[in-house]
């Protein structure tokens, strides 16, 4: 069996007294999209500098593929396309100037056909690399980030914020990247958001930390099925009777012609009991990401 | 290595440049003048004005001193030349701390390079660059001379300006391994360079007052200008290498520092 993409145990930096992260265990399996949610200072960033071995861990150890990040940095380094929350730029060279130079560092060949198909992905021009980088929006540096994060085909991509600053086509554009990268081979994302809408569109599963400690990993799919579905019903006539009760259907509120139901239940049985009164509509809410995720970080202790 | 070096340098190459021609000018306008005062007969004057008694207590070295071949390299030891191509090097040796304050460390360590090869970087970095105004300022001091020189006028010897090329060096280098291991502790380039800019000009202070207060003498031994005299150098006095070395042995502990505290930090 090969190793984890992603693998931390025990892993804990403290900054002085402030907690970064702590006691984080963590798998994340080859080709899997991993979204690391959380507030700001929850340890997101952190934890991602630790993989990278920019910071050292004050307890616990990480690893990429089976390199651990700070005894072997180099290996686990160099299997990493990295995406930085914040973009850095050398402002006096241009966009080409800039993805040159990154190459050149790693040795892991770009090939001009990836790049090319990146560029017209990202619509970056050849004007865009031609401009120096002082001269850029912050959505342009942001889509030469990304570009310079995936132009390597690294097996495993750290993007921390990756759709900061990007307008609703780009966001679109770099969904679609992960979903081909993904489906093409082995190639992991763990990926670091506030954005859940893009956090529910890619990751097949979620982690969530707070404080530094991580609060649950969960399959997405095992966070819908758990998600509470709410449903608003209108009836045609007065309805005065009670509403049906029965396991894990909750009441949010209610009138004569108006209920609204939140239920852990499968809606079948829920429908099958309505269809006795006299219902005009009925509007079920599509799972929502956030909703979930509020409520287990309130809910749940970190693990 | 050769791309991190190649993209250091091309963000200092104009300052690197400016301050390459400034030193250039400088020696050239030096050596006019020295010729000018040669033509003049001005040393000789001068030298008739000093009393008597001063002339036997230094006798040697105030003729050398007073003499064309000396001038024509005084720029080599001047308090401004000193203290630019010191700061010079402090700015350059910081780079390392300025890419942690600006992200680029992390772009650049997110590949597999390993943590030591910034510092090795910014060794070269600084090491080429003040070779090369050193290297400038030599071609400027042989073209004026060429040029400028009165017939008959006796040159600065080549050893005399490769020695005092050498302990300029080996000053700036100096401060500059002293400003490596500062950014190797330092978040932002700006502590690094007040830092050890203050330092060198304190030190060069100190090295002054001891140059011309006798109680202070014994203090001025721990600053690294008290090792580069180039009025020394000129009248023969100095002990070269043993300067060189204690100056040689100073960037060693700066640079090994550097290299320590980089590989262990948070960056």
């Amino acid at each position: 069996m090969s190793a984890p993409a992603i693998r931390t145990d025990g892993l804990t930096k403290y900054y002085g007294h402030v907690i970064g992260v702590e006691e984080l265990s963590l798998e994340v399996a080859e080709g899997d999209v991993f979204g690391f949610l959380g507030a700001n200072g929850s340890g997101k960033t952190t934890t991602i500098r630790l993989l990278l071995d920019l910071l050292r861990p004050s307890a616990g150890t990480a690893s990429v593929q089976g390199f651990d990040c700070q005894r072997q940095g180099l290996e686990a380094r160099r299997r990493i396309g990295y995406l930085p929350g914040e973009m850095p730029i050398y402002p006096e060279l241009t966009g080409a100037g800039y993805l040159k130079f990154l190459a050149s560092l790693g040795d892991r060949p770009v090939k001009p056909a990836r790049l090319a198909a990146l560029f017209r992905r990202f619509d970056v021009s050849d004007v865009d690399l031609r401009r120096r980088m002082r001269d850029y929006s912050h959505g342009m540096k942001q889509k030469l980030g990304l570009v310079q994060a995936l132009m390597s085909d690294a097996p495993l991509l750290i993007l921390d914020e990756p759709t900061t600053g990007l307008d609703p086509l780009m966001i679109r554009a770099f969904c679609e990247c992960i979903d081909e990268i993904v489906r093409a081979g082995r190639t992991t994302v763990f990926l670091s958001s506030h954005v859940l809408s893009e956090v529910d569109r890619l990751c097949s599963r979620v982690g969530l930390v707070r404080a530094g400690r991580l609060v649950t990993v969960r399959p997405l799919a095992e966070l819908r099925v758990a998600a509470p579905r709410r449903l608003t019903v209108r009836f045609s006539a007065a309805v005065d009777g009670d509403v049906p009760t029965a396991p894990g259907v909750k009441v949010v509120s209610r009138d004569a012609y108006y209920w609204v139901i939140e239920t852990h239940a499968p809606l079948g049985g829920v429908l099958a009991t309505l269809r006795t009164l006299p219902v005009a509509d009925i509007e079920i809410d599509a799972f929502r990401l956030d909703d979930v995720l509020v409520t287990l970080m309130a809910e749940e202790r970190p693990c | 290595m050769l791309t991190l070096v190649r993209r250091s340098f091309s963000r200092v190459v104009w300052p690197c440049a400016a301050l390459g021609t400034i030193l250039i000018a400088l020696q050239v306008v030096i050596v006019a003048v020295a010729a000018s005062f040669e033509s003049s007969r001005s040393f000789e004057r001068l030298a008739a004005l000093v009393p008597g008694f001063v002339t036997r207590s230094f006798a040697s070295s105030l003729l050398t001193l007073a003499s064309f071949r000396a001038m024509a390299v005084a720029g080599y030891f001047h308090p401004v030349v000193v203290l630019i191509v010191t700061q010079f090097a402090i700015f350059l040796a910081s780079e390392p701390a300025g890419e942690i304050e600006s992200g680029l460390v992390d772009l650049v360590l997110a590949r597999p390079i390993p943590r030591r090869r910034l510092v090795t970087r910014s060794v070269l970095v600084v090491a080429m660059a003040t070779i090369a105004l050193a290297g400038a300022m030599a071609a400027a001091t042989s073209v004026g001379l060429i040029l400028l020189a009165p017939p008959g006028a006796s040159w600065p010897s080549a050893w005399t300006v490769l020695v005092l090329s050498a302990g300029l060096l080996m000053v700036a280098w100096c401060f500059g391994a002293a400003a490596l291991a500062a950014a190797a502790f330092a978040r932002r380039r700006a502590t690094a360079i007040t830092l050890v800019g203050l330092v060198a000009v304190g030190l060069y202070l100190l090295e002054f007052i001891g140059a011309s207060w006798e109680p202070a003498a014994p203090f001025a031994r721990i600053s690294p200008f008290h090792y580069y005299a180039g009025t020394s150098i000129l009248v023969g006095r100095a002990d070269v290498s043993r300067d060189l070395t204690v100056l040689g042995s100073l960037v060693a502990a700066g640079v090994a520092i550097a290299y320590w505290q980089f590989a262990r930090r948070d960056l």
